[in-house]
């Protein structure tokens, strides 16, 4: 090191002295050193809050060489990319955690941190973009197949479904047979509820395409889904018995987005107008289509057909 | 005065960072932030029968993306195995990192610490599980990164096994 040189001062490193062992003198070394044979590689090593290092030693016929690389940008990088993988993954906790109703005092924590979502237990208006998606002609299947061989299906897609609303900040209002209910705009995020909702929905289109390319090539059977998104102020609240409690919306978002899921061809999404306004991103992906009536009243519906 | 490395395991956002912060400066915050690579504390520890110098190693959380780099552990005479007692899996992780550990250090003493004792409402962990790792002869405490309930301890403890052992 003092041969070598570059600036070990940057690691802390000071007043080094020769024919010492270098593990008294930088004590990070000190377990690693001497190396009796092969290499040794100790990525983004923080010996003081001030820099962050990769060590890398390895043995040669001459000795012991270390390298200290300066691993500061490397070790934001990389925190930056896992602190939203692993903050979605206690997302995804917390609300499993509300769907078996064991979190049924989270509304009020008497521990005083506050609870990811947030909203009157006894209910309140919120604006949300609410998803349907369900897998086409499941029912045929489930008539010829075993109930074993059927739920192993079943299941199969529905945790893809699932996890697409959980990891793309919405929450599982409830699943329906072969359908599932998604709410977005519940959790605090920068995105709009109909952009969570329509990505959530292209997402899944596309996670369910790639499971089919999986399931063909094992020669099992495939499924396509249809979705329906639509947008607006819904009633939320915890609904349920005192220990068996889940999140619900209700209002006209979830019948219109229930009715343009029922008209949505495979594959297809299809989104009220009020949703397609609230897309901050690109919308050309999605045509204006047919008419479509709900209660009386006629509405414009937009589609969006995932590639084949 | 003795020193003696050790390190902190477990899976993510169990608390190791927040426990290793209540231990040296005494402060607690609830926002999670993720450690990568390994980040290194020292304190000394004064008990009536012991001083001793602690190496903290506090290493990035396992989870489904990223292993535990357990060379790490190299030279460490003890370790923490830390769970989230309001996550069950966390627990069967850090099982699976105890004979982890056991292969790049051998037996070493280990404290399993049951962290988050503060949110008891949405405990996980059941009273008979525990008994049965107490049955093995195992230490086992719950801790509170937030409260501080069972930190110093925890620390402490891991230090008299060590250098008992080293007297042993």
């Amino acid at each position: 090191m003092l041969d070598w040189g570059g600036n070990i001062e940057a690691y802390g490193i000071k007043s080094l002295r020769r024919n010492q062992p270098v593990g008294q003198q930088v004590f990070f070394l000190n377990d690693f050193l001497p190396l009796k044979h092969g290499s040794l590689y100790f990525p983004c090593v923080k010996p003081s809050a001030q820099f962050s290092t990769d060590i890398h030693i390895f043995h040669t016929d001459d000795g012991d060489w270390t390298l200290l690389l300066d691993a500061t940008e490397e070790e934001l990088r990389q925190k930056r990319l896992q602190q939203k993988g692993n903050e979605v993954r206690l997302l995804r906790k917390e609300l499993e955690r509300m769907l078996e109703g064991v979190n049924k005092d989270s509304q009020k924590d008497e521990t005083g941190t506050s609870p990811i979502i947030m909203f009157r237990e006894l209910g309140e208006f919120r604006d949300v973009a609410v998803l349907f998606a369900d897998i086409d002609k499941f029912t045929t299947y489930s008539e010829t197949e075993s109930p074993e061989v059927m739920l192993k299906t079943l299941n199969y897609f529905l945790d893809a479904m699932v996890r697409t609303i959980t990891d793309g900040a919405g929450v599982l209002d409830k699943i329906i047979g072969d359908a599932v209910m998604g709410i977005f705009g519940l959790t605090p995020t920068t995105d709009t509820a109909a952009d969570l909702a329509v990505k959530a929905g292209i997402k899944m289109q596309v996670n369910i395409a790639e499971l089919n390319i999986l399931r063909r090539s094992t020669g099992q059977s495939t499924f396509n889904i249809s979705i329906g998104i639509a947008s607006g102020p819904v009633a939320v609240g915890m609904i349920g018995a005192p220990y068996r409690k889940t999140i619900s919306a209700i209002g006209s978002a979830v019948n219109i987005a229930a009715g343009l899921q029922k008209q949505a061809c495979p594959c297809e999404i299809l989104i009220d107008s009020a949703t397609l306004q609230n897309i901050r991103e690109d919308r050309s992906c999605f045509s204006k289509t047919h008419k479509f009536t709900n209660k009386h009243e006629s509405l414009t519906a937009y589609s969006y057909k995932a590639p084949l | 005065m003795i020193q003696k490395k050790i390190c902190l395991l477990g899976s993510f956002a169990v608390g190791k960072t927040s426990l290793v912060k209540r231990f040296i400066h005494g402060k607690f915050s609830d926002k999670y932030l993720t450690t990568i690579g390994v980040k290194i504390d020292k304190k000394i520890v004064h008990t009536a029968d012991f001083t001793a110098k602690l190496l903290i190693w506090d290493l990035a959380g396992e989870d489904e993306f990223q292993k535990v780099r357990l060379e790490y552990l190299r030279g460490a005479s003890g370790y923490l195995l830390v769970a989230d007692g309001t996550r069950r899996e966390t627990l069967n992780k850090a099982l699976i990192l105890k004979e982890g550990a056991k292969a790049v250090i051998g037996k070493k003493p280990f404290v399993l610490l049951l962290n988050k004792a503060d949110l008891d409402g949405k405990w996980e962990i059941e009273p008979n599980l525990v008994n049965d790792f107490v049955q093995k002869n195992w230490i086992v405490m719950t801790t509170s990164a937030k409260t501080g309930h069972g930190v110093e301890e925890a620390f402490q403890i891991l230090t008299r096994e060590m250098l008992e052992r080293e007297n042993n």
